[in-house]
């Protein structure tokens, strides 16, 4: 089995997972813009490949400690002191996703994948092809807008503006447009909700 | 049957009483005492005095004494905060243990020894490594007579890798920034007791030539003592106090009128944020003994107020060889360094590199029971039957999972 793959943007290993979500951890000190709010990220189900979790990531956090707490009453604190505590201290961090569609053999479907991930699997970013692919459609919407816990129209906002940079200029207004139109159909109910979203995704002209 | 609070709340309000009563007597003595101190003015008036004592019948004197000339200084001396060098490199080791159990299923004790190393003045990632030393061996754990090494074996056998490892650290650094500041947690007179440790001399022999490779790196090595509880200076006042008749061993048995004082509660008085009390020698036989292996190898020591603000103060001995307090400007700089380590932690005024070194030796509940298992698996690997005593299994019986009936609200 192979454990360790090269070149792969590899956010982090998974900490717990359910069929809804999972929490990958990190260290502080490799936190980059791999770890972004609505980014689309993907983790394997079993071990070749073929079938693999695509979720988003909603939340990113970095726990304290009691000397963490203590370094930050000081009124000065020392540049190594700070290299000490992000390069050497194993400061976690923990990025949560949800769960918004799954890849089989190939396909990609917008819906809760068939099982949860198993501890420790790498979780890495999709690549630019595979988000292209998997946002044309906007099934998973209806996923992200009903979870609970999650802050599911700046979650949305976000993961439109990260997908869209996935596709060529000339399509990416189209794209954009089209989103909103489908997110109108299903926030109609809720216009202050809708236009809040709309705002957010609104394309720069 | 677990610790009923409502026998041991009586004994402690009754502790609580005794230490307020402690405390109030101790403001009349602190006050006799502020007198003697600012008035040990003349160093010639002292240095009689200790020569009195050491010269003579005297032979229970172990408070201070000054430097030898031209080294000495003045008793109520004050050092102020000295300015920070452009660069200099700290040091910090530490040590944690397992201790070895006479009913586990196998004999063995584990050394954790970490080391941290943090560079002033440039921008450099600190370094950081630990070592963990598993003793298994009959040489190891058991002493001459076949009997399993004391907790204090242990404990000596841990401070010397210690310095041992500070003393490797510093020859490896030695091309480092200057200066180069060795911190050992803890004072550096050491007391290994022959009765209580297994090849105590082999360790002080071993201790000493740790000091050497320090002294020949080039290395400031000084030992860090929080929250010291030495009578040094409150003793030598004593001594100061009496009339040269009066100096004898039944006088010296205590420290008179000024009997329950440490010198951190008088320095606490005295020294503002950042300044140093005068250095001192501590007049004992084990001092002695080193001096006698070198007289660089004696070993003098300070006080630091380590707070940086003028609220409650951080009194801190710091133990230096005599190669280091010999040198007006190392002292300084370690005044300095040990000023900016205490300033990192904020509120909490302790040497950062000591604090990283410790959490990096710091050996957890849940890292000892990993390591069990696979001591464990190793045996049973081994063909062997991991087996603890009956009385172990039964206290793991009785002490396990353990409910308390709770009121529900």
């Amino acid at each position: 089995m192979s454990i360790v793959r090269e070149n792969r943007n590899v956010v982090g290993r998974v900490l717990r997972a359910s069929t809804t979500g999972f929490d990958c951890g990190t260290r502080g000190s490799r936190i980059d813009e791999r770890h972004t709010f609505g980014s689309f990220v993907k983790v394997a189900l079993n071990e070749d490949m073929s079938l693999c979790a695509i979720g988003l990531i909603y939340a990113i956090r970095i726990d304290d400690d009691p000397l963490a707490r203590e370094l930050v009453m000081a009124s000065f604190v020392d540049n190594n002191t700070l290299i000490d505590q992000r390069e050497n201290r194993l400061v976690p961090v923990e990025i949560c996703a949800i769960n918004v569609g799954y890849i089989s053999n190939g396909g990609m479907f917008q819906s809760l994948p068939p099982r949860p991930p198993m501890r420790l699997s790498e979780v890495e970013l999709m690549s630019e092809q595979e988000v292209y692919v998997f946002t044309r459609r906007f099934d998973y919407f209806r996923l992200v807008l009903n979870a609970k816990e999650v802050p599911s129209d700046d979650l949305l906002a976000a993961a439109l503006r990260y997908a869209s940079f996935a596709y060529p200029e000339s399509e990416r207004y189209e794209f954009l447009v089209r989103s909103g139109r489908r997110m109108a159909e299903l926030l109609s109910h809720d216009l202050k909700r809708l236009s809040h979203v709309l705002a957010l995704i609104k394309p720069q002209q | 049957m677990s610790l009923e609070f409502n026998k041991v709340v009586e004994q402690v309000q009754t502790m609580g009483r005794f230490l307020a009563h402690q405390a109030n007597g101790n403001a009349t003595k602190l006050e006799r005492a502020l007198e003697l101190f600012y008035a040990a003015t003349d160093l010639d008036e002292v240095h009689d005095r200790i020569k009195l004592v050491r010269d003579s019948s005297v032979s229970g004197y172990r408070g201070a004494a000054p430097l030898p000339r031209p080294y000495d200084e003045i008793v109520c001396g004050v050092g102020d905060p000295p300015p920070m060098p452009d660069d200099g490199t700290v040091i910090a080791v530490d040590g944690s243990q397992i201790y070895p159990d006479q009913h586990s299923y196998a004999q063995f004790y584990l050394i954790n020894i970490s080391t941290f190393v943090y560079y002033h003045g440039a921008t450099r990632v600190p370094f950081q490594a630990t070592a963990p030393h598993l003793y298994y061996s009959d040489n190891d754990v058991l002493d001459k007579d076949g009997r399993l090494i004391t907790n204090q074996t242990v404990n000596a056998r841990r401070s010397l890798m210690e310095v041992q490892r500070l003393a490797d650290m510093a020859w490896e650094l030695r091309g480092e920034t200057r200066p180069l500041v060795a911190i050992h947690d803890g004072g550096l007179l050491k007391f290994f007791g022959a009765t209580d440790v297994a090849g105590a001399h082999e360790i002080e022999r071993d201790y000493m030539k740790a000091l050497e490779k320090v002294f020949h790196a080039e290395g400031l090595l000084i030992g860090y003592i929080d929250v010291p509880r030495s009578k040094y200076l409150v003793s030598l006042l004593h001594l100061l106090s009496l009339q040269p008749d009066q100096v004898n061993d039944a006088n010296l048995k205590t420290n008179g009128e000024i009997e329950g004082l440490t010198d951190a509660m008088l320095y606490a008085l005295v020294l503002q944020p950042g300044e140093r009390s005068a250095l001192m020698v501590q007049n004992s036989p084990q001092n002695r003994e080193y001096k006698d292996r070198g007289a660089e190898y004696e070993i003098a020591s300070f006080y630091m107020n380590v707070s940086n603000h003028t609220g409650r103060p951080s009194i801190a001995r710091i133990d230096v060889p005599m190669w280091v307090a010999k040198d007006k400007l190392a002292i300084a700089h370690i005044h300095a360094l040990i000023t900016a380590q205490c300033a990192i932690q904020g509120r909490r005024h302790y040497p950062y590199a000591l604090t990283r070194s410790d959490e990096l030796a710091y050996i957890s509940g849940g890292e000892k029971s990993q390591l069990d298992e696979l001591i464990r698996t190793a045996m049973r690997n081994a063909t062997l039957e991991p087996e603890i005593s009956n009385k172990l299994q039964t206290k793991g019986l009785a002490r396990s999972n353990k409910r308390q009936h709770k009121i529900k609200v």
